[in-house]
């Protein structure tokens, strides 16, 4: 009963930005402002640039590269060439709209399934004993159910017709978004890499040995345009015990660990909201012990002028929700 | 508005996140330390295995007292399961995988022990301190697990950490039905960490899962048949979907084998499934469905659902 509720609360939050995603068009953050001076079709070979933009959506940073992207809605199976050859090419709007499509349509027909089983277990329950306000809850629930089923039917339109090898570019393409600047898919794919399509790595684990080299270019663009998400998965790599694909990128370095935290502690004093200054003292506190006075005041250091470079007093829960770093704007 | 609500989500997660932080969370591994194959310790090496060859299972005797240090019998251990000793391979993944996550625990632990010690009962109610010396006793009981962990891990080597991915699929070859299931649904991606220095774990999962998904039939596991029906679903996207792919027909089978064997109160839940599946299936389908559900059911023995309850864990040693 607790997996069905929570099941339709997933569904309920992906449908909902869904249904935001077809009102308007997609865009990336403020600051995510990378674009690709040049780019080659293999992604570890892709060169990031970082620009000054007010957004990676339409914009198209590389000169001469930037055209306007198919209307929101369009099958992807008419514009996957065209998306896939401009994302090639460095377009960051085009890699953008493409990995996002993809990763709609990659979850689609669960999201189409979840959404029938609340339908039939709605349709299911008994009406004749409910009270009022049973009968008014029941009527509001139903409404969800039809309203998002609306949403999935533009959803439908987008995807049906789009191919299994489409979809298993899925990865790639994230990357590539990621590497042309797309701070949410920088987020994604640092955060799960090929594991957010687990599998499709069973036909391309050559996808592991990308994430290896592309992940330290990734942490430094995002350190660099001020990207709390990068910081905050910073953290959980280096934390002792840590265990995911970051982690395993990243040395078990203290005095990298400390400055990370440090940085982390300098956002959450503007943000105490997103993060407990006390408890990152704590960690601060721990992280420090293994290290000398020199290293702590050199790692102060980097951290301030850090912060006050890149991050200019951007509070914490600016670049996205902490908790997945794979949830997308859709507006 | 939207800022109350998420205050309030981070109220709540925060509460639930420190009920649980304690808990020995043997669902996900942590490395306890990152892995350097260099590091010396490792006297017999992980198994190497012929995953398309049947293996030779045999009991090997008295395994070492529970609770002993892992460094002194990890090569032993480790010789036995990789000559098919099906109670040593899982009494050596499950040691691993505590130790694995150890680190991990360790550091939780001492967080959330601190930040409880260090709250002042001052004002507290009669209830509120009630609960207060609950999370107390809790505390030292995940302190007491804690101290027992350590004797079992001190002087593990990260050689020996890395080898809990291939350990647990030798324990699933051999027959071990959890390490079965947790190496189905999981395979490599059950320690990340390792998956990247070990690409090719990819290919051996691929080689193994159909051995084990045959072998876990045979026996009669509806942990099997559960992860069956969920690789074949539609839209599903772990590992064992990736090598089964994804048919609605075989997914009507599984589900249709899992409600056959379900105790009374998921029946209705689960023929709402069924009902649902159904209807992208021919008539013939179905009825091809129905017959080989009704005929496997004869090699089970009680309900499915007992043993993979909602939310049931795979990777739950």
């Amino acid at each position: 009963m607790r997996g069905r509720t929570l099941a339709a609360a997933a569904t309920l939050a992906v449908v909902a930005a869904v249904a935001g995603y077809f009102g308007g068009r997609i865009h990336s953050r403020s600051e995510a402002a990378g674009a690709a001076a040049q780019v080659e079709p293999a992604a570890e070979h892709a060169i990031l640039a970082k620009t000054s933009s007010n957004g990676a959506s339409t914009t198209g940073a590389a000169p001469g590269i930037a055209q306007k992207l198919p209307a929101p809605r369009t099958p992807l199976k008419y514009v996957f060439a065209d998306l896939q050859s401009r994302a090639n090419a460095g377009d960051p709007a085009a890699a953008t709209r493409l990995s996002r499509d993809l990763d709609l349509c990659r979850r689609y027909e669960r999201l189409d399934r979840d959404n029938a089983k609340l339908s039939d277990e709605l349709l299911g329950q008994a009406v004749d004993k409910m009270s009022a306000q049973q009968l008014k809850n029941y009527r509001a629930q139903l409404d969800a159910v039809e309203s998002r089923g609306h949403n999935l039917g533009g959803l439908r339109a987008l995807c049906d017709g789009a191919s299994a090898d489409m979809l298993a570019s899925l990865v790639p393409n994230l990357q590539r978004a990621a590497q042309l600047g797309d701070a949410y898919a920088r987020a994604c794919y640092l955060d799960r890499g090929p594991n957010y399509d687990p599998a499709s790595l069973l036909d391309h684990p050559q996808r592991l040995g990308d994430y290896r080299r592309s992940a330290q270019q990734m942490i430094d663009a995002g350190i660099e345009s001020g990207d709390w998400q990068v910081v905050n998965l910073l953290r959980g790599a280096y934390e002792p015990g840590a265990a995911n694909l970051l982690s395993a990128v990243v040395d078990k370095e203290a005095y990298q660990r400390y400055r990370y935290l440090k940085l982390f502690r300098l956002g959450a004093a503007a943000d105490p909201a997103a993060a407990d200054p006390a408890q990152l003292d704590k960690d601060l506190r721990a992280a420090s012990m293994k290290l000398t006075t020199a290293q702590i005041t050199q790692a102060d250091a980097w951290a301030e002028q850090t912060f006050t470079r890149n991050f200019q007093g951007k509070p914490i829960g600016a670049d996205g929700p902490l908790w997945d770093p794979c949830v997308f704007p859709y507006e | 508005m939207k800022r109350s609500i998420l205050l309030g989500v981070a109220v709540i997660a925060a509460v639930t996140g420190a009920y649980f932080v304690g808990r020995a969370d043997v669902s996900r591994p942590r490395a306890a330390a990152s892995i350097n194959a260099d590091s010396a310790g490792v006297a017999a090496p992980a198994p190497t295995t012929d995953f398309t060859a049947p293996p030779t299972v045999i009991k090997g005797g008295v395994l070492p007292t529970a609770g002993t240090p892992l460094k002194d019998n990890f090569a032993k251990l480790q010789a036995r399961a990789n000559a098919g000793d099906v109670d040593a391979a899982g009494r050596l993944l499950r040691d691993l995988n505590q130790c694995t996550q150890l680190r991990a625990t360790q550091w939780k632990n001492a967080n959330a022990t601190d930040t409880l010690t260090r709250k002042s009962t001052e004002g507290m109610s009669a209830a509120q301190l009630r609960t207060y010396q609950m999370l107390l006793d809790a505390a030292e009981l995940r302190q007491q697990a804690q101290n027992d962990s350590q004797r079992l891990c001190d002087g593990v080597s990260d050689a020996m950490l890395d080898s809990l991915v291939p350990n647990i699929a030798q324990a699933a070859r051999l027959g071990d039905e959890r390490a079965r299931a947790c190496y189905l649904e999981r395979g490599p991606l059950y320690d990340a960490r390792s998956l990247l220095k070990h690409p090719d774990s990819i290919r051996n999962y691929r080689a193994a899962a159909t051995s084990m998904i045959d072998a876990g039939l045979a026996k009669g596991d509806w942990r099997v048949v559960d992860l069956l029906q969920k690789a074949y679903e539609p839209g599903a996207q772990g590992l064992l979907a990736g090598v089964v792919g994804t048919d609605p027909a075989q997914h009507y089978r599984y589900l249709k084998l899992y409600r056959l064997g379900a105790e009374q109160h998921r029946i209705a839940q689960l023929d709402q499934q069924l009902a649902a599946t159904a209807a992208n299936l021919s008539e013939a389908q179905r009825a091809e469905a129905d017959d080989w559900a009704q005929t496997k059911l004869r090699d089970f023995r009680g309900p499915s659902t007992n043993t993979t309850p909602p939310g049931w864990d795979a990777c739950e040693f």
